[in-house]
């Protein structure tokens, strides 16, 4: 999992440059030609002229630079985000100048590699996020926002910041660079499934076994346990505690979800981490899908990628699905620990019910009883009706 | 958030500056009133970005259109600077019709730039220079907005990429709030001080009269567009003499020995252009040189001195003159009576005919400054020698009027009508004296009758005339008698401002005299024209209009001598008065011209000494006023502070639970509203109520909850707590909605308001 790191103090500045531009050039190209025809002419008007040609050129310079020389941006931890959703990646800018306000401020990503370090990798998996300030005042902080659609699921990492301004007169491009690593999680898109196609699913086994119980809000008895402080004395079993000696309470059961796995089963790799292969994203896509729409059933999915031996225990609610889906955007990163590293997964019981999800449709793919098959190279057997290329929307949860 | 679009009205603003400085340059005064208002009209029709405009296609092709009808003036006669600016005139009204993003503002503004440089090239007035410095905050507010227009839209466009053109993505633009207009309005000022300051610096420091001409004539740039004056007389011709009041030179006459100004009002100083010694049945010309060894030329550096020949006379005055605008090629240099020296502080070729004592120049257009030491002829002694060598005047009538003039004064004539070579003074002045009393003045004179001698005209029938006829008829008569004469044509200076010392000449002060050559050599000036017409006619118009005239001339005097005529005398002037002694820095620039010589480190010691006790005590009184700032600043939030800690707990909770006050106080600061500490809030909210009521509305029903919990004795209710969050509500949405004028941005929201 990745870090947000969070910094007790200002960010220090690492780069603080002058970009000299076009207009910069046409502008010190007409000054000197200012130069030339008040010299040739004696013209004292084009002396004076040539004078605030020069001196438009220092004060650009100079308030551009004093401006940024006080500026601080910081990048705010990225929440994750899903291929062909939104991304906001948040900056705080701090202005800390006491006298001059810092304008029209353009805040990117760097690609930059700082030596010794790896490369921010935020280039496969997006476009670049580029915030706009249009006035920080003095002894001010604003936030402002670069809101970019993820192209690649996996893990993009960032490094530097990058503020720059032309303000106030256009002629030259001062940026100023910071150090921030940090990362964020882009899920892979989640397919829009055909509405019903999981109530289609069958359970193996005995269908009408017992439902799972564990301790929790319900009304049915489910054991006795320790009195701890806090707990209700409306709880505590009474008789039980005086035939035990010490109080106990009372606990109730609820009634445990489905349980639903997906199996991913997926070819070895053979092409580089910086091609992807689209049958294999779209089967990671459906994996997603297929998950979402079980989690809002109200299963609880586990994950079992075949030839990695990842396996995510089955689990219901939303942090379970943020786990899936993280494992699905990170399953094949390199920078990921290697197969077998994953803290072992409860097997599966007799009835759980299985989706699983191939490349392609290979038939002599062994399967357990009862389980889904799902391909992506077949994509009429599992998508929505409509949905001829994935819906999109902005939170990246597809419409069912 | 989309309407509040960054709109740069200030580019309006500045093309029309630009507009009107070429129009004060270039004296085409109507074209720039109709330029103008097509800019007003077409601004406020197009309203900005995100106005009403026409198709672009119909804005290229009438660009385009512009730009071959400047080929087409190009090809057919040479596109200068007039030429140019026309073009650009035209382009920037099309422009003004299309300001669809922040790019086509950006054009605008180079038009009106280029606008500025194409005024600078053509004038250096002072209402040219006042009109391209007040362009100057104008500019770079339009720059600065440009700017963040510019990145605005950049970053919009990388937005709408990066999110694959999605119909949904957020756009970028909010309103930003007064603290935003501040802020611009005070880097803007700070800068254009800096800009002029720094400009002023690299005004005084830019080397002069090296590289002149190097790379052709050009950029010269006069002051005004009039000379008003000529080298011919037409007295055939009828009609208005000119009465323009349009200044042409600047005139500071010294005492040649002493170096003190001399002149004064009532004091008249007469300026010899041109000397006319041809008649042609119709008009004075130049004619023929009698003597063409006389002529003596050569082309002078910047402030070298030329000696045209002492001629027995001795050096009485000195005469500073400015032309404002000389006419490109050779010109006239106007000169008393008779030149001994000659300083040209423009450079250029000079040339001088020792015969007819006339100075010329040849050179560029523009202003032209010189100086030229005058003295006054010695009179010979003794008799005078010689007779009329040209042919005595051909017309009969004027010849015979002369005879009855000089003969009624007393003066014989000899068979040829000629009067005696000893006598020939007392017949000039008696000519001039029967012109002067019996012929009037009037500037409107009638042409003569085909085949008439206009002179004799002027003597026998029309008996009024102006100056030109009063010469031309003298002239005439003095040759009729044997005596040679020539018309000479000129200004007089007349009007002595006393502010600066110096006479303003202008268009209406050109004049025409007589000299009669009473000696060998020796000719005295003589006007025919009587002193009280001529007093009468070039004395300065009374009236508070001409008195505000008389103080604009005064300041361009000014103008013209500070700056436009800022030179390496001035800078050296300025060097030593700054280091309080001999200055040698403008050897340094000399040095650059390949006459380099060693600076005076004693003398950059005691300019580096003066520059260190001058900046030393700026900063000393800089940091005390700090100092004192500071601590009055320290003393008033310690006040605050002491009036804010409260010690009772239960009121600190009170406080703490109407922390929507709080809350309402830092949104009104972050909309630019802020409330000062030492205003209460219901004082307060009767401001507000001025500009929004709905604000002060809710700032009132804050206020009085907030009053309740500090000073009410109680905790707030529930209810009135919910009533509390919701008119914090409804501030927050009512401060979000307000439209402002001003561009914002939605990425930029204040989160911590200055204390």
């Amino acid at each position: 999992m990745i870090a947000h790191p969070k910094h007790a103090g200002p960010l220090p500045a690492v780069r603080r440059r002058y970009h000299l531009h076009l207009p910069g050039v046409v502008y010190a190209a007409v000054a000197v030609f200012t130069a030339v025809g008040a010299i040739n002419s004696q013209n004292n008007l084009l002396f004076w002229l040539f004078g605030v040609a020069v001196a438009g050129l220092i004060l650009s310079g100079f308030v551009s630079g004093s401006a940024l020389m006080g500026v601080q941006v910081e990048r705010e931890p990225i929440a994750e985000s899903a291929v062909g959703g939104a991304v906001v990646i948040r900056y705080t800018v701090r202005n800390r100048n006491r006298f001059v306000p810092a304008c029209a401020l353009t805040i990117t990503e760097s690609q930059a590699v700082r030596r010794g370090h790896a490369a921010p990798t935020w280039t496969a998996h997006l476009p670049q996020p580029m915030a706009f300030v249009a006035h920080v005042g003095p002894r001010q902080a604003v936030h402002a926002e670069a809101i970019v659609s993820p192209t690649r699921r996996g893990e993009a990492t960032f490094s530097r910041i990058t503020v720059s301004s032309a303000f106030p007169f256009g002629l030259t491009r001062k940026s100023v660079t910071f150090e921030q690593p940090q990362g964020a999680i882009v899920h892979p898109s989640p397919a829009p499934i055909r509405h019903g196609l999981l109530r289609t699913l069958r359970p193996r086994g005995d269908g009408n076994a017992a439902a799972l119980r564990s301790a929790g809000v319900g009304g049915e008895y489910y054991g006795l346990r320790e009195y701890s402080p806090g707990d209700s004395h409306r709880l505590i079993a009474w008789r039980a505690s005086a035939r035990t000696g010490q109080l106990v309470v009372r606990q109730t059961s609820r009634p445990a979800p489905r349980r639903l796995w997906i199996v991913l089963d997926l070819a070895p790799e053979t092409e580089s981490h910086e091609t992807a292969d689209p049958l294999r994203e779209e089967a990671v896509s459906l994996a997603a899908g297929v998950a979402t729409a079980a989690f809002e059933y109200g299963y609880a999915v586990g994950l079992s990628i075949g030839g990695r031996g990842t396996r995510l225990a089955a689990r219901s609610g939303r942090s379970a699905l943020r786990a899936l889906l993280t494992e699905l955007a990170l399953f094949d990163a390199p920078s990921l620990s290697p197969p077998g590293g994953q803290p072992a997964a409860p097997p599966p019981g007799r009835s759980d019910a299985f989706v699983v999800i191939s490349e392609r449709n290979a038939p002599g793919l062994l399967m357990p009883g009862g389980a889904m098959k799902l391909s992506a190279d077949k994509p009429e057997a599992w998508i929505a009706s409509g949905a001829g290329q994935k819906a999109q929307s902005p939170d990246g949860v597809p419409g069912q | 958030m989309t309407q509040h679009r960054v709109r740069p009205s200030p580019v309006v603003v500045t093309a029309l500056l630009a507009v009107a400085a070429w129009g004060s340059a270039s004296g085409d005064a109507v074209r720039a009133a109709g330029v103008a208002a097509c800019l007003i009209v077409f601004g406020l029709a197009t309203g900005g970005v995100g106005g009403r405009m026409p198709p672009r296609w119909l804005v290229n092709s009438l660009v385009l259109l512009a730009i071959l009808d400047a080929v087409r003036v190009a090809l057919e006669r040479s596109l200068g600077v007039d030429e140019f600016a026309r073009f650009l005139l035209w382009v920037l009204i099309i422009k003004m019709l299309d300001r669809r993003r922040p790019r086509d503002e950006a054009q605008l503004l180079s038009l009106s730039v280029s606008l500025a440089f194409g005024a600078a090239l053509t004038s250096n007035s002072l209402a040219t220079g006042l009109l391209l410095l007040a362009m100057l905050p104008t500019l770079g507010a339009a720059v600065m907005r440009h700017q963040i227009a510019s990145a605005a839209e950049r970053v919009a466009d990388s937005r709408r990429r990066a999110l694959n053109e999605r119909a949904d993505a957020p756009e970028v633009g909010l309103v930003a709030g007064r603290q935003f207009r501040r802020d611009l309005r005070r880097l803007n000022t700070i800068c254009v001080a800096g800009v002029c300051l720094l400009s002023a610096g690299v005004f005084v420091l830019m080397p002069r009269g090296i590289g002149m001409d190097r790379f052709g004539r050009w950029g010269n740039a006069g002051v005004g567009r009039v000379t008003g004056f000529s080298s011919k007389v037409d007295v055939g011709l009828g009609g208005l003499i000119s009465e323009s009041q349009t200044p042409v030179l600047d005139l500071t006459v010294f005492d040649a020995h002493r170096g003190v100004r001399l002149g004064g009002e009532g004091e008249v100083f007469y300026l010899r252009g041109a000397a006319l010694e041809t008649y042609t049945g119709r008009a004075w010309i130049v004619g023929a040189q009698p003597e063409p060894a006389a002529e003596q030329s050569g082309t002078l550096p910047a402030g070298a001195r030329q000696e045209l020949g002492a001629g027995g006379a001795e050096r009485e005055t000195r005469l500073s003159i400015t032309i404002r605008n000389a006419p490109p090629g050779p010109s006239h240099l106007f000169t008393n009576w008779r030149p001994l020296t000659v300083t040209v502080l423009d450079g250029g070729r000079v040339s001088y005919n020792s015969h007819t004592g006339v100075v010329m120049r040849d050179g560029q257009g523009g202003k032209f400054r010189y100086e030229v030491e005058c003295g006054r002829p010695r009179q010979p002694r003794g008799a005078f020698w010689r007779r009329l060598e040209r042919p005595a005047f051909p017309v009969e009538g004027v010849r015979r009027r002369a005879i009855d003039i000089v003969e009624a004064a007393g003066i014989e004539t000899d068979e040829t009508g000629n009067v005696p070579l000893n006598r020939m003074r007392e017949a000039a002045i008696a000519i001039r004296t029967e012109l002067r009393t019996r012929y009037s003045y009037t500037l409107d004179s009638a042409p003569p009758p085909p085949g008439a001698d206009p002179i004799e005209h002027f003597l026998s029938v029309s008996r009024a005339g102006h100056c030109e006829h009063f010469a031309s008829a003298m002239a005439a008569m003095c040759r009729s008698v044997g005596i040679d004469a020539r018309v000479i044509t000129g200004y007089v200076a007349v009007e002595y401002s006393a502010a600066t010392g110096h006479y303003i000449v202008r268009e209406s002060n050109a004049h025409a005299w007589v000299e009669v050559e009473e000696g060998p050599g020796y000719w005295q000036a003589h006007d025919p024209t009587a002193p009280t017409d001529l007093r009468r006619l070039h004395a300065p118009r009374p009236g508070l209009l001409a008195r505000a005239s008389r103080f604009l001339d005064a300041l361009e005097y000014a103008w013209i001598t500070s700056v436009v005529g800022f030179d390496s005398s001035s800078r050296s002037s300025l060097f030593a008065w700054a280091g309080s002694g001999e200055s040698h820095a403008p050897r340094l620039y000399d040095g650059v011209a390949g006459d380099f010589d060693a600076p005076d480190w004693k003398w950059w010691g005691r300019v580096f000494g003066n520059a260190l006790v001058a900046s030393s005590t700026v900063l000393a009184v800089g940091m005390g006023v700090s100092a004192i700032v500071r601590r009055v600043r320290a003393a008033r939030a310690a006040r605050a502070k002491a009036r804010a800690t409260i010690t009772d707990p239960e009121l600190r909770a009170r406080i703490q639970q109407a922390s929507f006050y709080a809350d309402a106080l830092v949104l009104l600061n972050a909309a630019g509203m802020g409330k000062p500490d030492h205003r209460p809030p219901e004082s307060h909210a009767r401001i507000l109520d001025r500009t929004d009521p709905a604000i002060a509305h809710e700032l009132r029903a804050i206020a009085s909850l907030f009053y309740v919990a500090r000073f009410g004795g109680r905790g707030l209710m529930p209810a009135e707590l919910e009533a509390a969050r919701a008119a914090l509500s409804r501030l927050r949405r009512r401060i979000a909605s307000v439209p402002g004028d001003e561009p914002g941005y939605p990425d930029s929201r204040t989160i911590t308001p200055t204390p």
